[in-house]
């Protein structure tokens, strides 16, 4: 973590790496010394917002989250810590949510929008215009390629570096970069025609205010 | 690590549009809800089952024993601390060092505590005793009762052969088969349904669904889990001697299985 820009990633990144759990001298056949329940509990929130910036919705992320459990369950053994563990979750994530998305193509967004700004009438105004403004991130990074997508919100939202993204999504650095400079081209775009560059935050922050 | 390349990230950069710069946080600030984290475990007790994956009371009381841990900690540099406050203070003679030693002391209790409790969300390792995860072991088909030798020894071959294909894999990469998530989700669905099925008394409905399991993933992902619950089925029904071939074919093949002690129990 060169760039330290961003304290929410710090707390992911605080466990991986095995020197934490293997100088209690417990060691579990993961070859980083962490046990599955260790693993869920440490990186549960990372897997839970990996796969809803991946497009999985809200409503199917606990499901998602499961099938990604299961395969970590089965998959721990082999991890041999030759990568960070949120790399390797990451790699984990993008296959499953990839995986459910040809399986159940997303619903129109039209239809999702509502979804999420109609669909909740008892909430209290914070978590509506929470509502509100997650709907449409979701919007605008729909309009993103998978893989770049995949990028940005690595880069951009969880704090990743060039090389750790570049690890999880396997690809080569530069790749990362370029994928990166086009994700951002493309959030740019979308945002200034969904959200309209005239008024972004009567938009973004609430229309009932 | 160089991260000399890395652009600075979107949120810092002051070229953004209020639009962009809201939306990036909202995507910052995305976390489960609560009660995620405890729902999807219990989901994962119910396809896995509990003592594969470290059991639920485990889980559910970590935090306390995080928290506890810390405290004793605290406690016994506490402890020795005062020690040396002591041992300072009797050398030197001086009633006012002691008071000093011990003022010092108090302030570095006090502003301990909070950092060492502080990963609730992440607990120690020493403070979950888990079993280890399952090892990734692939389970032909078992046959009604004890296979006869020639069909184990067969299952034995394939066994190994797949065993070797997954070793050859490359660390962390997931098999590559285009499928393997929806399959994976169909398998975990017939479990699930079996398990509640068995739950509810319906124990034939339950091996109905586990042989169909059985024929749709002959190598899939929860053959242990599977198995567990075909003989639970079965002593259930009554067919006390099938259940216990069933269990002593699982004990074979897998003797240091989370379901072994279970399976020894019920295929008594």
């Amino acid at each position: 973590m060169a760039n330290g820009g961003l304290s929410h990633s710090s707390v992911v990144h605080a466990r991986v790496g095995g020197d934490g759990a293997t100088e209690t001298g417990h060691t579990g056949p993961s070859g980083v010394g962490m046990t599955f329940e260790e693993v869920y509990r440490a990186h549960f929130a990372f897997v839970w917002r990996s796969l809803r910036r991946l497009g999985i919705r809200e409503e199917d992320a606990a499901d998602t989250a499961q099938e990604v459990f299961i395969v970590v369950h089965r998959k721990l053994p082999e991890f041999a810590g030759r990568s960070k563990l949120t790399t390797w979750l990451y790699g984990v994530c993008f296959r499953v949510a990839s995986e459910r998305r040809r399986a159940r193509p997303r619903a129109p967004l039209a239809a999702q929008e509502a979804e999420a700004l109609v669909g909740r009438p008892a909430d209290p105004a914070a978590t509506a215009e929470r509502n509100q403004g997650l709907a449409m991130l979701e919007r605008v990074l729909d309009r993103i390629p998978d893989e770049q997508r995949a990028v940005f919100c690595l880069f951009e939202l969880e704090g990743m570096t060039g090389e750790e993204i570049a690890e999880a999504l396997e690809i080569p650095l530069g790749t990362a970069y370029s994928r990166l400079r086009l994700a951002r081209v493309a959030f740019s775009a979308a945002t200034t025609e969904l959200v309209g560059a005239a008024a972004p935050r009567t938009v973004v922050r609430g229309r009932s205010a | 690590m160089s991260t000399v390349r890395d652009p600075a990230r979107l949120v810092a950069d002051a070229s953004v549009s209020d639009a962009e710069l809201a939306l990036l946080r909202h995507g910052i600030d995305m976390a489960p809800p609560s009660g995620a984290e405890a729902r999807v475990w219990r989901g994962l007790a119910g396809v896995l089952g509990a003592a594969a994956i470290g059991g639920a009371a485990a889980a559910a009381d970590a935090s306390t024993k995080t928290a506890t841990t810390a405290a004793t900690k605290v406690t016994g540099a506490g402890v020795t601390a005062a020690k040396v406050v002591a041992v300072v203070a009797a050398l030197a003679g001086l009633a006012g060092l002691a008071a000093l030693g011990a003022k010092l002391l108090a302030s570095a209790n006090q502003a301990r505590p909070p950092a060492a409790a502080a990963p609730v969300a992440a607990p120690e390792p020493a403070a979950a005793p888990a079993p280890p995860p399952l090892p990734p072991q692939e389970l032909p088909p078992p046959g009604e009762g004890a296979p006869p030798p020639s069909a184990h020894a067969k299952a034995e071959a394939k066994t190994k052969a797949q065993t070797m294909r997954a070793a050859a894999r490359p660390a962390g990469a997931t098999p590559p088969a285009a499928s393997s998530a929806g399959r994976l989700r169909e398998e975990t669905t017939l479990i699930r349904e079996a398990r509640q099925a068995l739950r509810q008394g319906d124990a034939a409905r339950a091996l109905r669904l586990l042989d169909e399991g059985r024929r749709l993933f002959p190598a899939g992902v929860l053959q242990q889990e599977r198995e567990r619950l075909a003989i639970e089925a079965l002593t259930k029904s009554g067919r006390a001697a099938e259940a216990s071939a069933r269990a002593a074919a699982f004990l074979r093949k897998y003797p240091d299985s989370p379901h072994a002690a279970e399976i020894r129990a019920l295929g008594r």
